[in-house]
This record gives C-alpha cells, structure tokens and sequence, in this order.
C-alpha cells in the first residue's frame, strides 16, 4: 500500500476530505432514488430483490462520510450498487437460495396513466430482458440507458475503457432487440381502455 | 454533478438502429419510479442512523446533522404529495380501467392470486364464484402511497378491489356500518356506485362497483376476502 493511499484511507476514516477530493452531498442523495431503483430493477429482475438493493446501498453510503475524487455523484452510486449487488449474489450463491422471481407480482411496475394498459407487460419484459444479458453488456446497458450516464462516467463507474463500453452496449443492445422485437421495435402507441 | 448523456459526448456515433433501440429502452425505463414503500424505508434508515449519532458533525464536514435530515425529508418528499389520500382517492381507483393483466391464480393457494400490498394478498373470488373472473389490475400511487387494485368482472358488472398501503385511511363520512362473516363493513354510495370498505391488518380495503344490485355480492366479497 502507498503513502498515498494510507493517507487517503485514513482521511476518510477521520471524515476529513484529502486534498482534491470532495464530500459526497447528502443532500442530493434523494434526486437518484429512481434511477438506482431502475438499475436495480434491470440488475435483479423483480421488485423486491431491487428494493432491497437499493436501501443497502444507501445504507452502505450513509455509514460513514464519502469523499469522490472523479466521480460525479450518480456515476459513484451506481458503482456501490453494482458492487452491492454483486456481493448479495456471492452470498446467496454461497447459500444456495435461488432468487425469487415472480412476474406477476413484483413486475408490476406503477402506471398512472390509463392510455398505456401494455406498458407495464412492456416495461417488465424489457427490464428481466436485460437482467437476463451477460452481465459486461448488462451492465452497459444499466449505466448508459437505464441510468442515464454519458459514455465518459459509464466508463468511469464500471472502470473499463470507453470503447468497451461501446461494444457492450452495442452488443447488449441488439441482443435486447432480438429478444424484445416486438416491445422494442415500435414507438409508444395511444392505447385505448379496455373498459 | 454532471451533465448526463448527451450526444456530443459519445466517443463513437451510434448506427442508426442501436440509436433507436437505446432511445427506445430509455423512454421505457423512465416509467418506472421508486415506490413509496421503498421511500419510506429509505427515510426510516436516515431517521434511525441519525438517532444513533453515526453521523457527528465533525465526521460531515460542514454537512452535519442538519444536512441529513434534510436527507430525510428529501427522501421521503420526492414524487410523493403531502396530504394523506382519502377513501374517496381509492375508489376512484376501484373505479378505473385496468393498467395492467389479470394476475395469475397462486398456485399454492387457489384461494388468492398473485397480486399483493402491505402483506396482504388479493383473493381469487372465481374460486368461491366461478361467474366472476379477475380480469385485469393496476398499481398507482396515490398522496405518496403505493396502491394496488384488482378488478374483476362478473354478472353484477366490474368490480374494483383497492388496497392502499400504510396506515388506514379515515372512514368516510355518511356510511352504513354491516357486519358480516365476522368483519366491520362500511356500505355507502357515491355518485352511482356501490362502495364497501373495511380494514384489514391495518391497512384499507375499498371494493367499489357500478352494476345495479352489485352492493350484496361486494359484502359476499368483502366477508371472504
């Protein structure tokens, strides 16, 4: 371990920001619960395992005083979340407890507008499609399309060179297209009520 | 923070049709909000993390203590409204289409189908009443609280089944009080439609229906549920 990085560690364990460093604002923490909750949901295919998620890695980030060197906030937490949830999986592999997957009660994203009866089938399928890519084109996907990342902070967070990123995103997008031809392949359409 | 994607930041311009296909997951995905539930637990942390005294101001820098509550409130304030939803507010929701399918039947309990809020799963009334089918379902968020809705269909029209989330709502004003099988009904009328609600683990039930003569078989439904 280097000076430096002694120095960085103990910085943080003192709550004290080393020299170009800032504090992450707990303040702004509440302005990405929905887009960590769509990475969550696009990481683990069902509402309860993505909540779950979601109040860990808060957790984990409240517990002690964060300092971000590079990182915009948002590029940062999705890289706790995706370590997160990365951990839960070792555990639960380690258990032998399969994920619960049910369809018909957690993918049941919330619509208020009656135009679009189909969205949820549509969001839900889009979404267990892409927890179900490999998890380098998932994860390029989840930053940059789901979470809204740019190619520069996706990289960043998933600590991989922009041009990977490209290809896995690339590649992970027509995989989702060949799976979702038909959620995927049209624009957003005027449904009418059923009743 | 930063800006977030922006064209001009792509390092490679996309083809056409993974263009599309990112545009079109994109416009998908912002349908989907956190839900209150999620919230909630999230400001429970922060409200339990700042009676521990975790956070010292020190430890915050300038942030201190006042930064997080100020967590807390955004937490709990974002995409929810402040005022408590009434059981006016659920039965409209009784009242509306479906959004989404019917759930499926839970195969380990024919009683029940594969919907649920707060604990408490929504019942298969084709079991007990072949006529009448779950035909169709929803899920909103009423003044900050998750709200899921069934709906079924039988001889007496369609008929909503609301639950909302978190702490009962108050009783309506101008009900009538039946007990049936064992539970505390609430039997009005509102504009042409027949409304039932009661409570059950400590949340509020509305079943809600337009058909004439539908108000005996929502007290069958209400006493089964």
């Amino acid at each position: 371990m280097t000076a430096s990085t002694q120095g960085a560690i103990a910085a943080t364990v003192r709550g004290v920001p080393d020299e170009g460093q800032r504090p992450l604002d707990p303040q702004r923490l509440g302005d990405h619960v929905d887009r960590l909750y769509r990475a969550a949901l696009a990481l683990c295919g069902n509402r309860h395992d993505a909540e779950d998620l979601v109040q860990e890695t808060y957790a984990r980030i409240l517990a002690r005083p964060r300092f971000l060197r590079h990182d915009d906030d948002l590029s940062y937490l999705l890289r706790v979340l995706r370590n997160t949830f990365l951990n839960r999986l070792r555990t639960q592999s380690r258990r032998l407890a399969p994920l619960e997957l049910d369809d018909e009660r957690d993918g049941l994203p919330r619509t208020s507008d009656p135009r679009h009866p189909e969205a949820a089938l549509e969001v839900s399928e889009l979404l267990g499609a892409i927890a179900d890519l490999p998890d380098d084109q998932r994860d390029a996907v989840v930053a940059i399309d789901i979470v809204g990342l740019s190619y520069r902070e996706a990289a960043r967070a998933l600590r991989a060179k922009e041009a990977t990123i490209t290809t896995r995103l690339h590649r992970g997008r027509a995989r989702l297209a060949k799976t979702l031809s038909a959620t995927l392949g049209e624009p957003v359409r005027d449904h009418t009520p059923h009743r | 923070m930063t800006a977030h994607r922006t064209p001009s930041q792509d390092p490679l311009p996309d083809d056409a049709e993974s263009a599309a296909i990112g545009a079109r997951i994109q416009q998908l995905a912002l349908e989907v909000e956190a839900p209150a539930s999620l919230r909630m637990r999230l400001a429970d942390d922060g409200q339990r993390t700042t009676g521990r005294r975790r956070f010292t101001l020190p430890a915050l820098g300038g942030l201190g203590l006042a930064a997080l509550a100020a967590v807390v409130l955004v937490l709990v304030g974002v995409g929810g409204g402040s005022s408590a939803p009434s059981v006016d507010d659920a039965v409209a929701l009784a009242l509306a289409p479906p959004t989404a399918p019917a759930p499926a039947v839970d195969p380990a309990d024919m009683h029940l189908v594969r919907a649920r809020i707060g604990g408490i799963t929504f019942p298969n009334y084709t079991y007990a009443w072949p006529k009448w089918t779950t035909m169709g379902a929803r899920r909103d968020r009423i003044s900050g609280r998750d709200a899921t809705t069934v709906i079924y269909r039988g001889p007496r029209g369609d008929v909503g089944y609301t639950i909302v989330d978190g702490k009962p709502l108050d009783p309506p004003s101008g009900a009538r009080r039946v007990r049936a099988g064992g539970v505390d009904l609430s039997v009005l009328r509102r504009d042409g439609a027949t409304i039932v609600t009661w409570q059950r683990d400590g949340h509020t039930c509305v079943l809600a229906g337009r058909g004439a003569g539908v108000e005996r078989q929502l007290v069958r439904f209400a006493s089964w549920a």
